[in-house]
Parts: C-alpha cells; structure tokens; sequence
C-alpha cells in the first residue's frame, strides 16, 4: 500500500511555509482576542448607559412626587373627604418610608461599587431622595402633627384674623 | 402685590448672600415674587386649608434653599419671614416643628406691630433692597 503523505517537507520552501501558517494563525488569534474584547467592552458600556438611565428614571419618579406631595399639602379635608382622604395621606406617608428606605439602601450600594460610572446620577438620586425624606416629613406635619398642636392653632387662628 | 419681610427674614438674607454660594438667593426670590404680576403661591402649605396660607417654598432647585412665608389675602401681602440654605457653610436639611410654629408666630407679632421691612429689588433687578417700615404711633 502506497500512503500519499503531505508533510511540510513537500512543499518547495518549508520556512515560508511555516512562517505563513504561524502568520494566519496568529493574526487569527488576536482579531478574535479582539473582537472578544470589543465584544466585551460595548456589553460593559452599554450595561453602564443602562444603570445610569435606570437611576435617572428614579430621580424623574421621586422629583415629580416631591411636586405632587406638595400638591396634596394644599387638599381640603372636610366632611366629603374626611377620615378617607386622611386615611390614605396616612399610607402614602408609611409607603413613602419603605420606598425611601429601599432606595437609600441602593444609593448606598451604588456610591460604593458605581460610583465610578454613574457619579452624577448617584448625586442626583442622593438629592432626591433627600427631598423626598423632607416633603414626606412635612406632609406629616401638615396632616398629623401641626392640626393637634395647641401652640401652631392658635398661632394659625392669630393669622387668619389678621 | 405688597411684598414684606419680618427682621428675621433680613438678618438671615443679609447674613447668607455675602457668600458667593448663596448669592443666587437675590435672584430666586426677585424672579419668584418681584417680577410676577400674579404670584405662584407653590410649596408646602403648613397651615392646611386656611385662608391665608403659611408656606415652605423651594428655591433654587433641590439642593437649593428653602424659604417661609405668609399670604395675607385681604391685605394683598406677602411676608417673608424665614430663610435657610440646605448646603454650605449655613446649610442644615430641614427646621424643627417647633421652629416653624415659632416664626409664625413671631411673623404675626411683627405683622401687627408694624415691624416690617418693605421688599423691592433695584432697577437692574440684582439686588433685593429692604426698607423700614414707619411705625405708625
């Protein structure tokens, strides 16, 4: 049995050979490190454009609840509305708690392993939620603890019969 | 539209924009309450559904400042009555209930002994210029 053997020792001039091939393997070889490192880098740039679009999506929601808080601090409660309406101010302002606790609880995780990436949305959601504490604070005040203080009606009825 | 401010008031303002960081506060209010026809009465209304409101106002955006006053209605006033930044050197996050029942009432006791100081702004609009007001005996 005759074998057909194609060794490099068959063609006319074994180094150049051997030099082509190692040239196509390697430029193989670095267009796909490449590629995989392009690859990698737009999933990393794209993840980073997502969270911070995310965290700017929670700022926009709690901005526009600071404005619609102090929207509802101008509601009449009276015989209509009364004790439903107050009833369902108390819950925003027991919700509001949780949503500022949970969402503390992210900025806290996210200065400390994003902040790199997202500073100024992690400012701005800091800012936020800073607001929304202090709105959510003095719509208790207004429905809760100023109408059963003795010191602020009086002072309140002084100025209404200014 | 009759803007006032009590002593108060002026004292704090006059204390906080000789920094440059709350000079911005001169303009706030000029564009808030002194280049308006009709006045936006926004913010936190602190007394509920009375007629003449006591207000929490934002000024400067979020990290800003927050200011308070009372509308007198029937006498087509305001009378601004307290100020303090969130940030800075003079920044701190909110006041007490105490403090705010506090400046109502001490805005009221200078409403009705005339110790006021008139609020107007200059003709370049950049400075806020206050004026005693004359006591009548």
């Amino acid at each position: 049995m005759q074998f057909k053997i194609h060794t490099i020792m068959n063609s006319a001039t074994p180094n150049i050979q051997i030099s082509q091939t190692f040239t196509q393997v390697s430029d193989f070889s670095v267009k796909k490190k490449r590629q995989q490192e392009n690859l990698r880098v737009n999933e990393f740039l794209d993840g980073v454009l997502e969270l911070q679009s995310e965290i700017n999506e929670d700022c926009k929601f709690l901005e526009n609840l600071v404005v619609r808080f102090e929207e509802i601090s101008w509601i009449k409660l009276d015989s209509s509305n009364y004790p439903e309406a107050l009833n369902l101010i108390n819950a925003i302002i027991s919700v509001t708690r949780d949503v500022h606790r949970l969402m503390h609880n992210r900025y806290i995780f996210l200065n400390r392993n994003a902040k790199k990436h997202a500073s100024k949305e992690i400012e701005r959601l800091k800012t936020a939620l800073d607001n929304i504490k202090e709105v959510n604070n003095d719509l208790e005040d207004v429905f809760i603890n100023l109408p059963t203080d003795i010191d602020f009606q009086l002072a309140n009825e002084k100025l209404q019969n200014l | 539209m009759n803007i006032f401010s009590t002593p108060e008031f002026k004292k704090e303002f006059d204390k906080l924009i000789r920094k440059n960081s709350y000079k911005y506060l001169t303009n706030e209010i000029i564009s808030t309450y002194l280049d308006k026809k009709t006045i936006d009465l926004s913010g936190v209304r602190l007394n509920g559904h009375s007629k003449n409101p006591y207000i929490k106002k934002r000024l400067g955006g979020d990290g800003g400042a927050r200011l308070y006053l009372l509308a007198v209605i029937n006498k087509d006033s305001i009378y601004l009555s307290f100020i303090h930044p969130k940030t800075g050197t003079y920044g701190y996050s909110n006041i007490t209930k105490e403090k705010r029942i506090q400046i109502l009432a001490d805005t009221i006791e200078c409403i009705k002994s005339n110790n006021l100081y008139e609020v107007s702004c200059s003709e370049k609009r950049d400075i806020l210029i206050f004026k005693k007001i004359n006591v009548k005996k």
